[in-house]
């Protein structure tokens, strides 16, 4: 894992507006675009790559 | 930025062995217990758990504990079942997770136990729903076996809703959707309380209002601090302790008339709300279970062991990664005990 500091800013796979992220952000990490308000997903680093997040499964929680 | 799937390095401890942090996300709770167990000099595995496969009989991966943050109730059970198989020690453990993740295997365990629960009935089918709401009476609350969030939650007050929520209930795929939990509905101060616990500690606790009849924080409930006054920190741990320990959510229902009842424990539980906003509760809250994490550890230089209910009872079994010719004194095993590094807990 690689814990190094990355300034990318990534495009919305959704309406394409750009999605800059904390320095700490890590893949699955969940981010809001300020474009569109979808929620992606971090899905790899180098390069950053985001998703749309997955729905909300039926067992998922506390 | 961090890639999930790697090894985060502190400044080590013991015989270098991570601990395996497996999640789905690395939401504010693992973000801070990845760092949690970096000030402990722990070095750390990520996995996502989306990534997981196995094949029975598979050696023990080089871990000395999972920390099992699955987010999905199915395959958090799964991770703690296949890492325990392997001999390591996971938290939370398979068999606690199997209780809590079943609200009613929970609240039988919680009642045979003795803690006071909401009046509760059970009904196998929804054509014999009408008879268990009747058991806990009106208004009642039917709740899905295994949900979470809030979701899934009816509270039926009449006759109607009772006939509605159960042909709904018959509509559905599954036969686990199909089964019947009704629980009276508890008057509440507009709140409920949660006990978050690490082991034997409880480490916290939180009111959680909200305008709505249910007061999770997923809902929009607000938290506020709640004095862990000893009657609350006695029921927290013995509900715990019941569910087979770890760590938890307890959530509590204080009732209008004058009750104080174990509503459920949840064994992935968050703890954001718990912070009320607060940093240095958070960081608390995470280093508590990053200790109980690590006080779950096999010792230093053992190899993977037999797990039993959570538990190490022996190590030393020999896996294709430990050579029988060497095997590491078996000493501590008898004891079937973990040296505990829980004094240095905030």
């Amino acid at each position: 894992m690689s814990l190094d500091t990355l300034t990318e800013r990534a495009a919305c796979p959704d309406c394409g507006a750009g999605v800059d992220l904390a320095a700490d952000t890590g893949v699955t990490e969940i981010v809001v675009c300020p474009g569109c308000t979808a929620e992606l997903e971090v899905v790899a680093v180098g390069p950053l790559t985001l998703a749309l997040a997955p729905e909300i499964e039926e067992d998922w929680g506390e | 930025m961090s890639d999930l799937s790697g090894t985060a390095t502190g400044a080590g401890t013991g015989d270098g062995r991570p601990v395996a942090l497996i999640a789905s996300r690395m939401r504010f709770e693992e973000k801070l217990l990845l760092e949690a167990f970096r000030r402990r000099g722990a070095a750390v595995e990520v996995i996502d758990d989306r990534t997981l496969s196995y094949r029975v009989g598979d050696p023990a991966p080089a871990w000395r504990v999972v920390c099992n943050r699955s987010l999905a109730g199915t395959r958090r059970l799964e991770v703690s079942r296949m890492y325990e198989s392997f001999g390591l020690p996971v938290v939370n453990s398979a068999a606690t997770v199997a209780v809590c993740d079943d609200k009613i295997h929970s609240t039988l365990v919680l009642h045979a136990a003795g803690l006071p629960v909401p009046a509760t009935a059970v009904a196998l089918t929804p054509a014999a729903g009408e008879e268990a709401v009747r058991r806990v009476g009106l208004p009642a609350v039917v709740k899905p076996v295994n949900g979470s969030w809030g979701r899934g939650l009816c509270k039926v007050n009449d006759a109607d809703a009772v006939e509605g929520v159960l042909a709904l209930k018959e509509s559905l795929p599954s036969p686990r959707q199909q089964l019947v939990y009704a629980q009276e509905f508890v008057r509440t101060p507009q709140r409920d309380i949660r006990v978050v616990v690490a082991g034997d500690r409880a480490v916290t606790a939180v009111h959680r209002t909200g305008e709505h009849w249910i007061g999770n924080v997923a809902r929009g409930a607000r938290t506020s601090r709640c004095p862990l006054t000893p009657e609350l920190e006695d029921l927290a741990l013995r509900a715990a302790r019941a569910v087979g320990g770890g760590l938890l959510g307890v959530d509590l229902l204080e009732s209008e008339d004058g009750r104080l009842l174990v509503n459920e424990v949840n064994s992935g539980v968050e703890f954001r709300g718990a912070a009320v906003g607060d940093e240095a509760t958070a960081l608390a809250i995470a280093d508590a279970f990053a200790g109980h994490v690590l006080s779950r550890a096999l010792p230093d230089g053992t190899p993977p062991g037999v797990i039993h209910g959570g538990e190490l009872l022996r190590t030393g079994v020999p896996s294709p990664r430990t050579p029988p010719a060497a095997p590491p004194p078996l000493a501590t095993a008898a004891a079937g005990t973990v040296p505990s590094q829980e004094s240095d807990n905030p």
